[in-house]
């Protein structure tokens, strides 16, 4: 079933929608499968608009985000929780094949109801921490703006 | 900005023009109406007065000293960076959308002792960072960040004062990361300026 959800067309979209309705987890990512994350705060975006380091980084392992196959922009971007997310929330892709290659992997981690009181079954985790040193440096240069972020950026500090 | 803030940081006061004797270099054209300019940041005060200006010719923005333009750049950006470092304390869990930490008090603290190091660095050097900006980290980490030239330099600093860190990155060369310690600073201005 999870060979079928990787491909294109009516398979790949009645895969999903049966691995949705079992609530299977998903137990390998391809390397070319998207992942969107959302960003609407200023403090993630340098003057110019582009993603700061710091946008990547979690220490305590478990970095969400979306897998965009079983997901869509909008969901995504403006958030699976009850309370959303601002409408000037922008959507940041990469693929699984860059969390690899800057030290981590992503793992299908669905959040499903109960226990929570929401669902995304989209939902994935990095399993560690970026272990390369310029991991979230290589991130921000591989990742793009799906969906370009309206949030003003701070004024930061230019010499 | 706290009480403690401002007895960390000095209070430097610099008069303009500084020792410029040669009148033929002065730009004569009008000063605009504010004829003080004060940049205020917080303890780091740096203050241009054309002195007696009815016996002087009038000197224009063009004409200040290279080195106390450096000094103000400088001394600007850090007292965004400041800014930006009050503002962390009040963020709170979930800041990001997703679940942030807050931010410890002792680290911005940390955060801002570590500033006041790079600035008087980067003074004594005489040198103005092309970039000096602070970002903060879901994971309740900080960065404070300086470019120069192709060179980018990142204090990153953690809760947990053994965590922190520095990267170093130079185009062409591979990235350096090691723990943040005792000399870290001055020796990495020192390859930041160099």
């Amino acid at each position: 079933m999870e060979k079928a959800l990787w491909r294109g067309g009516f398979v790949g979209w009645f895969a999903s929608v049966l691995l949705r309705h079992r609530r299977w987890r998903i137990r390998y990512l391809p390397d070319k499968e998207l992942l969107w994350r959302a960003l609407y705060d200023p403090d993630h975006v340098y003057e110019d608009g582009t993603i700061r380091p710091t946008f990547f980084r979690d220490n305590r392992g478990g970095y969400s985000c979306d897998l965009a196959r079983l997901s869509t922009e909008e969901q995504s971007r403006c958030g699976y929780a009850p309370s959303g997310w601002p409408k000037g929330a922008g959507l940041v892709a990469f693929r699984v094949g860059h969390v690899r290659e800057s030290g981590s992997d992503v793992e299908h981690v669905p959040i499903l109801r109960p226990p929570e009181d929401f669902e995304n079954y989209s939902h994935c985790q990095f399993t560690a921490q970026l272990s390369r040193p310029d991991g979230e440096l290589a991130m921000v240069e591989r990742a793009w703006f799906q969906v370009q972020q309206q949030v003003r950026p701070v004024k930061n500090a230019e010499g | 900005m706290s009480a403690a803030t401002l007895e960390m940081l000095p209070h430097t006061s610099l008069t303009w023009p500084l020792g410029a004797t040669d009148t033929s270099a002065w730009d004569l054209s009008p000063l605009p109406s504010e004829s003080t300019t004060r940049v205020d940041l917080c303890g780091w005060r740096t203050q241009w007065e054309p002195a007696e200006t009815s016996s002087r010719p009038s000197l224009g923005i063009a004409s200040i000293d290279q080195k106390s333009a450096r000094v103000a750049a400088t001394a600007r950006a850090a007292s965004r960076v400041l800014s930006n470092l009050s503002r962390y304390e009040g963020l709170l869990r979930g800041w990001d959308g997703y679940d942030a930490e807050p931010f410890d008090a002792s680290l911005i603290h940390w955060a801002r002792s570590l500033l006041f190091e790079i600035t008087t660095r980067l003074l004594r050097a005489d040198v103005a960072p092309d970039h000096l900006t602070s970002g903060p980290a879901p994971d309740g980490s900080i960065d404070v960040e300086l470019r120069r030239g192709g060179r980018r330099l990142f204090f990153i600093l953690y809760p947990l004062v053994e965590r922190s860190e520095v990267t170093a990155l130079e185009p062409g060369e591979p990235t350096i990361l090691e723990s943040l310690g005792e000399g870290s600073v001055e020796r990495w201005i020192r390859w930041l300026v160099r």
